[in-house]
C-alpha cells in the first residue's frame, strides 16, 4: 500500500535550485534510502516529505491526500539530536509535552516514558537531565522515542547517525530496524554514507 | 630520532557536583617526526581532552597532572605568554566543526594573514601572497575566499581554510581533532590528502583524533584505542586493526559497516560513575572475576594492551 508519495517536486532558495523534478513512492513498511553528496538536496527533500516545507512545484501526498503541513503521522529525526531539544527543558519536560498533546494524564506519563526508554536501551535517570547533559547517542535515542510517542506511520531520518561514533551508530541502526519490525513503519533514510544506506534500505535513490 | 611529543602519566579531571570527574587517566603516548598517531574511541572517551591538554586549552578549574613534553619542554609548566608562542607556530590545531573554528565576523583573508604577521614570519604583503598560494594549492579560488566571511563557505571549504591557516605557520606538530566529522565522502578524501602532506616531509608529526576507523587506518602509522579515559590498546595501525587484542577494540571494529554493524552491548558508563576493575568489564563477553576487581596494567611491548 502506497503511504507517501512525492510527485515531481522542485524547491529553490532564491536562484539556487535545491531540488528539481523529484518523484518518490514509499509503501507501508518499506525503507527507502536517499544518498548523495553535501548540497545534493537530501535534507531539502526530507523537510518537504515531513511537511516542514512546501515545494515550489509538484505535490506530496500522504495516504492519498495532499500534505500541506506538518502531520503527526510523519515524524522527522534530525542529524543533530541534542539541537532538536529545547535546551532549557529537561528531557522529561520535553517528552511530557508531547504526551500532554496526546491527552495522556500526567500521572501516567513517567511510567509510559520509562517503558519507552527501556525499549530504546535508555536509563530512566536521563529523564531528569537537560539535553547538554546527555551524549549524542543518548540524545538520538531520546529523539527516536519522542518520534514514537505519536505512533507515526512514516519516519524521515535525516542523517540520524552521521554525528555518532561507529559503535553507537551500529546500536541506533539496529534499534531502528527493531522498531520497524515491531511497528511496520516506513522509513526514508537519508545518509551520505552509502554503506549505512545499503544496510538500512530496501531500495536506494541517489540525488 | 627524538620524539616531538611525549605525554607521560597524564590525568585530567573536571570539577563535578559530587567531586572530580576523571576524563583522562594515566595516559602515556609519544609521537616522532614524520609520524601519524591516531587516537580512536567513542565520544566522551577523552580523546579531545588529550588534545586540549597538550595545548592547554582546558577550562579553568580543570586538574591536569603528569607531563606533556614538547621537544624537551614541559608544556604544563610554561607561562601563558610562552604558550602563545607555542600555539599555532609550533603546534597547530585543526579543530572539529571548522565553521566554528573561524571568526564569523572577520574576513577569511585577515584570519590567514594576521597569525603570520603576529608570529613574525613575514610582512603583511608577503603573508597575503603566501595565504593565496596555499589556498590555490588546496583547490580554492583564493581571491574570492580571501574577501569572504566563513558563513559564505561550505563545510568542506571551511575545513580547507582551517588547514591552510595551520599549514601557513609551518608547525612541528599538527593536532587534528575529528577533522572529518560531518564531511561527505568527497570532502573526507580531500582532507585525507591534505593531512597526508603534513607528515610527508618527515619532520612534522600528526596527532589525529578521530572516531572514524577508516580514516585512522589510511593516515596513521600507530593507533591508540581509548575507552573511558584510558588507553586500552596501542600499536602499529595495521597490526591493531588486523588482529585486535582488547575486547573493546574488537567490538569497535565489529561495529564498522564492512563488518556488519555488530553493536557492542550496553553503553559507556558515566565518567562520574566508573565501574571497579576493568572499565570495560560490564560490556565484555569475556569478563572474568578478576576483571571486576582489578584494573589491568597496560602491558608493554610492540602491542600495548590492558587485557
Amino acid at each position: 500500500m502506497l503511504i507517501l508519495e512525492a510527485d515531481r517536486i522542485s524547491k529553490s532558495y532564491g536562484k539556487v535550485a535545491a531540488l528539481t523534478d523529484f518523484s518518490l513512492e514509499i509503501s507501508a513498511g518499506e525503507t527507502v534510502g536517499l544518498t548523495g553528496l553535501s548540497g545534493s538536496g537530501k535534507s531539502t527533500c526530507a523537510r518537504i516529505l515531513a511537511g516542514l516545507e512546501r515545494p515550489n512545484t509538484g505535490i506530496v501526498r500522504y495516504a492519498g491526500k495532499e500534505l500541506t503541513g506538518a502531520n503527526p503521522a510523519i515524524q522527522m529525526i534530525f542529524q543533530d539530536p541534542a539541537g532538536s531539544f529545547n535546551p532549557v527543558r529537561t528531557i522529561y519536560q520535553s517528552l511530557s509535552a508531547v504526551l500532554h498533546l496526546q491527552g495522556v494524564p500526567k500521572s501516567q506519563r513517567r511510567d509510559l516514558l520509562s517503558e519507552h526508554f527501556q525499549n530504546a536501551g535508555l536509563q530512566t535517570e536521563i529523564l531528569s537531565r537537560y539535553p547538554d547533559q546527555i551524549s549524542g547517542g543518548q540524545a538520538q535515542r531520546v529523539a527516536i522515542v519522542r518520534g514514537m510517542l505519536v505512533h507515526p506511520k512514516v519516519m524521515i531520518l535525516d542523517e540520524p547517525t552521521s554525528a555518532l561514533d561507529v559503535s553507537v551508530q551500529a546500536q541506533i541502526l539496529h534499534l531502528l530496524k527493531d522498531i520497524q519490525k515491531e511497528n511496520g513503519m516506513s522509513y526514508v533514510f537519508i545518509s551520505h554514507d552509502p554503506s549505512v544506506v545499503e544496510f538500512m534500505a530496501d531500495r536506494v535513490i541517489s540525488l | 630520532m627524538k620524539n616531538i611529543l611525549e605525554i607521560s602519566d597524564l590525568s585530567v579531571s573536571f570539577p563535578g557536583p559530587n567531586g572530580k570527574i576523571p576524563a583522562v587517566r594515566n595516559l602515556s603516548l609519544s609521537l616522532g617526526p614524520g609520524e601519524c598517531l591516531a587516537i580512536v574511541g567513542e565520544s566522551g572517551c577523552g580523546k579531545s581532552v588529550v588534545a586540549h591538554a597538550v595545548l592547554r586549552l582546558l577550562p579553568p578549574g580543570t586538574e591536569v597532572l603528569g607531563r606533556v613534553s614538547y621537544q624537551g619542554q614541559d608544556l604544563l609548566h610554561l607561562s601563558e605568554s610562552e604558550m602563545d608562542q607555542i600555539r599555532g607556530q609550533e603546534i597547530g590545531m585543526v579543530f572539529q566543526s571548522p565553521e566554528r573554528a573561524l571568526n564569523p565576523v572577520m574576513k577569511i583573508g585577515k584570519q590567514l594573514i594576521s597569525p603570520q604577521v603576529m608570529h613574525g614570519l613575514c610582512s603583511e604583503k608577503d603573508a597575503e601572497l603566501r595565504a593565496k598560494g596555499v589556498l590555490r594549492s588546496l583547490g580554492l579560488d583564493a581571491d574570492r575566499i580571501m574577501s569572504s566571511y566563513p558563513w559564505m563557505c561550505s563545510g568542506g571549504m571551511c575545513q580547507r581554510i582551517v588547514f591552510a591557516a595551520v599549514s601557513l605557520l609551518h608547525p612541528n606538530l599538527v593536532i587534528a581533532d575529528e577533522p572529518t566529522k560531518g564531511l561527505d565522502a568527497a570532502n573526507v578524501t580531500d582532507l585525507e590528502a591534505m593531512l597526508s602532506t603534513v607528515t610527508a616531509g618527515k619532520s612534522t608529526g600528526l596527532l589525529l583524533i578521530t572516531h572514524d576507523m577508516d580514516v585512522a587506518s589510511r593516515l596513521s602509522n600507530r593507533i591508540a584505542v581509548m575507552y573511558c579515559g584510558m588507553i586500552v590498546e596501542e600499536g602499529e595501525t595495521r597490526s591493531v586493526l588486523s588482529s585486535p587484542k582488547h575486547p573493546y577494540t574488537r567490538g569497535l571494529l565489529g561495529s564498522l559497516p564492512k563488518n556488519g554493524f555488530v553493536p557492542i552491548p550496553g553503553i559507556s558508563p558515566a565518567l562520574s560513575d566508573l565501574p571497579n576493575g576493568c572499565v570495560f568489564h560490564p560490556r565484555c563477553a569475556f569478563a572474568e572475576e578478576t576483571c571486576r576487581t582489578d584494573i589491568p596494567d597496560l602491558k608493554d611491548g610492540v602491542r600495548c594492551r590492558r587485557c
